[in-house]
């Protein structure tokens, strides 16, 4: 079952600079700041009521997220719903028949997460994450 | 500045009723008031809105230029001339909107790293 946003992906070109508005205008507190080797990426949550934005800033121009900066610039990129079962709900998603990007959920910033396909999803970039026990914020 | 937490988020559409169906189906989530005159579900204490925007409108551009897709964020803060105050002082500029009945504040989304970003006091269903 998804029980509500867990964040907002958003794309920016450079993370301490989006500290300047996210942070420090917006007043909300950077929880978690990682760099994903595989996926070319430096990722920051900042906490907002119950869910939280997720600044994502591209380490290279070759990652998903560099060609998304490259070919969009900056902005927003993928809506992460919270569940308590990630295999369930994409397993549960397939038998809809919706289209998934991936296949088997792997670990992210937010725990174990799998995305969805945007053609089944009205353009929207969808993410599950079922966070680690030792990551709820 | 007093951000609370995420109001709604906005899925651009030329199909705003298709598209809402999609996502009830899909994640089945509960229909909730709609948001400025579009339908919306409710997830956590969150809403997902579903716009056909009208001619002219910023919205209508990002769907001609990207496609259906999210376009804007709004968020719930605690004051809304407080949030006003804070802009203007980190020179931050932005446009004041009704959102429904309430006032809201559309901030620059080159300051907002091309977020259209809306900011609210309390519900504006």
């Amino acid at each position: 079952m998804l029980s509500k946003i867990h964040h907002v992906g958003v794309v920016v070109r450079d993370l301490e600079q989006a500290y300047g508005f996210w942070r420090d205008v917006l007043g909300l507190p950077v929880m978690v700041v990682k760099t994903v080797v595989d996926q070319d990426v430096t990722a920051a949550l900042l906490k907002v009521g119950e869910s939280e934005i997720e600044l994502l800033q591209p380490l290279s121009d070759r990652s998903g997220i560099g060609k998304f900066l490259a070919k969009r610039g900056e902005g927003l990129h993928h809506l992460c719903f919270e569940t308590d079962d990630v295999d369930a709900e994409l397993a549960a998603t397939k038998a809809k028949g919706i289209r998934v990007i991936d296949e088997k959920p792997r670990l992210g910033l937010a725990g174990m997460i799998c995305f969805l396909h945007p053609a089944a999803t009205r353009g929207v970039l969808v993410e599950y994450a079922q966070p680690l026990a030792e990551e709820r914020h | 500045m007093e951000t609370r937490r995420i109001d709604h988020v906005v899925v651009v559409t030329p199909d705003a009723e298709g598209a809402a169906a999609t996502f009830r189906r899909h994640f089945e989530l509960a229909p909730s008031a709609p948001v400025v005159g579009s339908p919306a579900l409710r997830i956590g204490g969150a809403r997902i809105a579903f716009a056909h925007p009208a001619d002219g409108s910023a919205l209508a551009a990002i769907l001609a230029r990207s496609g259906e897709g999210m376009a804007e964020i709004c968020l719930e803060v605690g004051s809304l001339p407080e949030a006003e105050a804070s802009l203007r002082t980190a020179g931050i500029g932005f446009t004041v909107e009704a959102k429904g009945a309430a006032r809201a504040l559309a901030v620059d989304p080159g300051a907002a790293h091309g977020v259209r970003l809306t900011l609210i006091e309390g519900r504006a269903a």
